[in-house]
């Protein structure tokens, strides 16, 4: 029987033909992906890319592309060799007036994950959809009022923020409450750990991209309150354009005010101001091409005065950050391929007045930026060819004085309530750094072997000001240094069964050194490159609506820009680029998308990230190490409720112990004997978030958020009496509850 | 950016909760150093200064021997402690043991601790937020644990035009301790407030090389009274007048114990170049 069945399945293999689809938009020509393809036995769902391929025997079909979002298309296929087809579908009319994009459910590579905006607000962060990335699988559990994102254990600077391609300095506002990039304009976010492909680069860790929603799907007007800020969005129509914009503006320090004197209530909470406003435009132009055009601003304050018993402790901080980013893209689809361009420009400024005792710290830094990207994707018989050039400038001045060690980079060893370096000098500098990149990638597929071939080629120009400190007038002379570097990416899928399919991607990546470390004082001018491989290799199996992954992956850094941990470190050469990392991990992840209105994933993260600043160091783990990671994320939708949960456990990070302690009669204080560093961690953390969201009828909602809904007093910090004889933990925010109205039409 | 984000994200911990920890130093519940004095307070390599420490105890002062050790480990620039990890451990030169002990600034202390450096193009250490630098000096005792005195070394700038550091060099005065007035309290009610007010000759002016604009500049000292009792509360650990400020006093209010019998006060007087001058008081506390 086994040998019958055995020859009948390998005549059905014998006879199979391959029919490989693309779905894209009628109106448009862009791809859609996430649509369920159904042909005889057959389901599949197209990819990002609006592609699929399904083996069938040969015969006469009817194929079926459906969503909850498109009208159903059917058509008549006949299979009797290897096929192409392309389906036109057409969304269905919304009765909202807001169109969820639901994107795919094992986006292309292992790690990857996309989320819809609408997604992202029902997940606890405050109704915030750019939130949901501290909550996605590979990024670490961050510190509370912590804005860094470490992902897959690369330190924050290492990942990449993108919005539509166009890079931006920050994911979240001072504190953390809220995105810089706004809310009530965005229309998904993706999140690729590591191993991206070549269009995007200067990251050695992971990408973030942001995309800006269609202003056509945004709603007419959007009003939105609650504890934290209030915002407003509207939409207009001129002609053939369509104008959306946002604009946002927080209060959460006048509504503490309200309640209470802030400088009573909490002393030493800072309480940051923020605004930001977004305008987007979307115009079709001749023929199939597409503009739009967005500009994004964004501006952070904060004034905080730390009272101490002792004025040598006292701090006094003044912060001031703006940054302001536009675009614009010429986009062209096609049947088979599409073309675009994208021209940029921003300019980003930062202050930061910092007094500690009689330690001043200051830095002042101000930047112009630009970029131009181009596109070119052709399909062709099977084979997908992406061609395309990238640029991006960078002209910063930056103004410094005080400590060597104030900023503190990662790998500083610093213990919590330690008095910073009292050390003063001061330097002002200017640095540039221009990248123009060309890249391509081939993607070729042959039976159940699907392989992504790229490569991206970087010309780096850095230069800075001054190779030396400035003394008196002396004239000084600059550095610049152009340097290439050739990144090989590729990918190999191998369709195992219709639902199954075996990954490895890997390939090579490189940034550029900060303008902020090309100081001759505080720094070191000429700085290079770093460099990193990544590989990730798992296996994904999905079948609509569920999919679960595992995943292996790994990174090693090199050429790190790190400390001279000499007694005596060279002049102007206090950074080298002797640093070394590296990260291993593991991760599990299973999803459900709009599986009876529940979407949602849960995760396991298992690593370790290590570093060391000079060879002859010993290995110490990753300032942000967490061993584990488990985050559960759901959203629920049904009828005019919306229910989000999110519940997470994490290893706590490294911390340097404290051994004992001495007394420094110049500044009458105690200073720690420190133990081996980031040889002990925090205790295991743990939350669990809500939030729940009524829509009433004329487009009114209200939410009510609650988080860390267990009150566990998680320790964010050790901390130390005065003379570091005792030991406690600083613990984070209890539970807390934010309750909101939104209005939309 | 980030690191700005770092650390307003440690303040906002702050809105959440601390275990009870003991942050004040004013009270003296186990013996204690409470400042190591240096005489003079600055002095130039090959020079020698006069170091003494007061140890303080809930029964009074303590009549310490401190084993005294010239600390010969430069920190690295990346080190936020005041001293190197081997001056806590072996890389010292012993001085003895006694109530105080005489040292001799080393020759080359203003490479070790200063901004003088080897030939072959290395960077010059950073002075403090005064234009200082400092001769390390550990006083081991038996039951107030480690301490260190900082003697101000006077060395010459680096880094700064010619005509810069000649002008300093000649025109620079070292700093002196400054001097504190007697605090006469001979005795007090309980449960009481007492105002207690330290004052001080005129806080000096010295010369300060300005690394920013690359300029001299006259300064004044800022000076900051620590205060210390044995029983009571005191409402702060220590009062500062700034450099812009010309008082010369400060006050603060010492509420006495409710129980009679004696008590004792220290008052630490510092100049912002590393000057001190202290004061003990012994009071009786009546009924």
């Amino acid at each position: 029987m086994k040998i019958v069945v055995a020859l009948l399945v390998l005549c059905a293999v014998a006879h199979a033909e391959t029919l490989r689809g693309t779905v894209v938009d009628k109106t448009t020509h862009k791809p859609v992906g996430g649509a369920t393809i159904t042909i005889g036995s057959e389901i599949a769902a197209s990819s990002d890319d609006g592609l699929f391929t399904v083996t069938l025997p040969r015969g006469r079909y009817t194929l079926e592309v459906s969503a909850d979002w498109l009208e159903t298309v059917k058509l008549p296929v006949v299979l009797d060799r290897d096929r192409d087809v392309t389906i036109e579908v057409t969304e269905k009319a919304a009765p909202t007036g807001e169109t969820i994009e639901v994107v795919d459910i094992a986006p292309s590579a292992v790690g990857d994950i996309k989320v819809d905006a609408k997604l992202a607000r029902s997940v606890p962060g405050g109704g915030d959809a750019a939130k949901v990335v501290q909550s996605l699988p590979a990024v670490a559990r961050p510190s509370a009022g912590s804005t860094e994102i470490v992902v897959w254990g690369a330190a924050p600077r290492d990942t990449r923020v993108f919005v539509d391609g166009v890079p931006v300095p920050a994911l979240y506002h001072l504190g953390g409450y809220r995105s810089a990039v706004g809310n009530d304009l965005i229309g998904d976010i993706h999140l690729a750990p590591a191993a991206f492909g070549v269009d995007r680069g200067r990251a050695i860790g992971g990408v973030i991209d942001i995309g800006m929603a269609n202003p056509d799907k945004a709603p007419h007007w959007r009003l939105q309150a609650d504890l934290l800020d209030g915002s407003a969005e509207g939409k207009t129509q001129i002609g053939g354009l369509t104008l959306a914009a946002a604009v946002r503006q927080s209060w959460l320090d006048r509504a503490v005010a309200l309640v209470e004197d802030p400088h009573t209530l909490a002393p030493n909470a800072p309480l940051p101001r923020w605004t930001d406003a977004q305008i987007v435009a979307r115009a079709p132009l001749a023929g199939d091409l597409v503009l739009t055009a967005w500009a994004l601003g964004s501006l952070d304050s904060l004034d905080r005065q730390l009272i101490s018993d002792d004025p040598a402790t006292s701090t006094d901080e003044h912060v001031d950050n703006r940054s302001a980013r536009a675009q614009v893209t010429i986009r062209r689809d096609r049947p088979d391929g599409h073309d675009s361009v994208t021209l940029w420009g921003g300019h980003d400024s930062t202050k930061d007045d910092f007094q500690f005792g009689t330690i001043p710290a200051h830095q002042d830094t101000r930047a112009w930026v630009g970029g131009l990207r181009a596109v070119q994707q052709q399909r062709d018989d099977g084979m997908t060819l992406t061609l395309g050039t990238d640029l991006d400038g960078e002209m910063a001045t930056y103004r410094r004085l005080g400590s060597l060690t104030i900023p503190a980079r990662e790998g500083d060893l610093h213990i919590f309530g330690q008095p910073p370096g009292d050390d003063v000098a001061a330097d002002t500098w200017r640095a540039t750094t221009i990248d123009a990149a060309g890249h391509g990638a081939v993607d070729v597929g042959t039976g159940p072997l699907t392989a992504t071939l790229g490569l991206r080629l970087d010309a780096w120009m850095l230069s800075a000001s001054r190779l030396t400190p400035r003394v008196g007038t002396t004239p000084g002379i600059g550095s610049q240094q152009i340097l290439f570097t050739v990144d090989p990416r590729a990918s190999v899928k191998l369709a195992i069964s219709d639902d199954l399919d075996a990954r490895i991607d890997g390939g090579r990546y490189h940034q550029a050194r900060a303008g902020s470390d090309a100081s001759a004082v505080f720094g070191t001018p000429d700085l290079g490159v770093e460099e990193a491989w990544h590989v990730i290799t798992g296996a994904q199996w999905r079948h609509a609506p569920f999919a679960l992954e595992a995943a292996g992956y790994a990174r090693w850094l090199d050429d790190l820009v790190a400390r001279d941990l000499e007694v005596t470190p060279p002049l102007a050469k206090v950074l080298t680029q002797a640093g070394k990392g590296d990260v291993i991990g593991l991760q599990i992840t299973a999803r459900v998308l709009a599986y009876h209105g529940l979407s949602g994933w849960l995760s396991y993260n298992l690593s370790r990230s290590r570093r060391k600043d000079a060879p002859d160091q010993a290995w110490r783990y990753f300032d942000h190490d967490q061993t584990h990671g488990l985050i559960a994320v759901a959203g629920w939708e049904h009828g005019p409720w919306t229910l989000g949960g999110r519940v997470r456990l994490a290893t706590g990070e490294p911390r340097t112990d404290v051994l004992g302690a001495f007394f420094d009669s110049r500044s009458g204080r105690y200073e720690p004997i420190v133990g081996v560093h980031n040889g002990v961690r925090l205790p295991t953390f743990f939350a669990a978030d809500l939030r729940g969201e009524r829509r009433l009828p004329e487009g009114v909602a209200v939410y009510l958020e609650i988080q860390n809904l267990t009150n566990r007093a998680n320790a964010e910090e050790i901390i130390y009496s005065a003379d570091f004889s005792q030991r406690g933990y600083l613990t984070g925010l209890p539970l807390l509850a934010i309750a909101g109205v939104r209005i939309e039409r | 950016m980030s690191q700005t984000s770092k650390r307003l994200a440690l303040l906002l911990l702050l809105t959440g909760c601390e275990d009870a920890l003991d942050q004040r130093l004013a009270l003296v519940t186990e013996p204690r150093v409470l400042a190591v004095v240096s005489d003079p307070a600055e002095a130039k390599p090959g020079a020698t200064v006069t170091l003494s420490a007061l140890v303080a105890s809930p029964q009074g002062p303590l009549a310490e021997l401190p084993a005294w050790a010239l600390c010969t480990a430069p920190k690295p620039p990346t080190e936020d402690n005041a001293v190197a990890p081997g001056c806590l451990a072996d890389q010292v030169v012993e001085l003895g043991t006694g109530a105080s002990t005489t040292a001799t600034i080393p020759m080359d202390a203003c490479t070790l601790f200063g901004p003088d450096v080897p030939p072959g193009g290395f960077r010059p250490r950073d002075p403090d937020a005064t234009g200082g630098f400092y001769q390390p000096v550990r006083a081991t005792t038996s039951d107030a644990g480690v301490a260190f005195g900082f003697p101000r070394i006077t060395c010459n700038l680096a880094g700064a035009p010619g005509d810069v550091a000649h002008d300093y060099q000649t025109m620079y005065v070292a700093n002196g301790n400054p001097v504190l007035h007697p605090i006469v309290l001979a005795q007090a009610a309980a449960d009481s407030d007492v105002t207690l007010t330290a004052s001080w000759d005129a806080p000096e002016t010295y010369l300060y090389y300005d690394p920013a604009s690359q300029t001299l500049v006259t300064r004044r000292e800022a000076m900051r009274v620590s205060w210390f009792a044995t029983a009571g509360t005191l409402p702060v650990d220590a009062t500062a007048v700034g450099e812009a400020d010309p008082a010369t006093s400060a006050s603060t209010v010492w509420h006495t114990p409710a129980t009679a019998g004696p008590v004792w006060l220290w008052v630490v007087l510092r100049d912002s170049r590393g000057g001190l001058a202290t004061q003990g008081i012994s009071v009786v506390i009546g009924p």
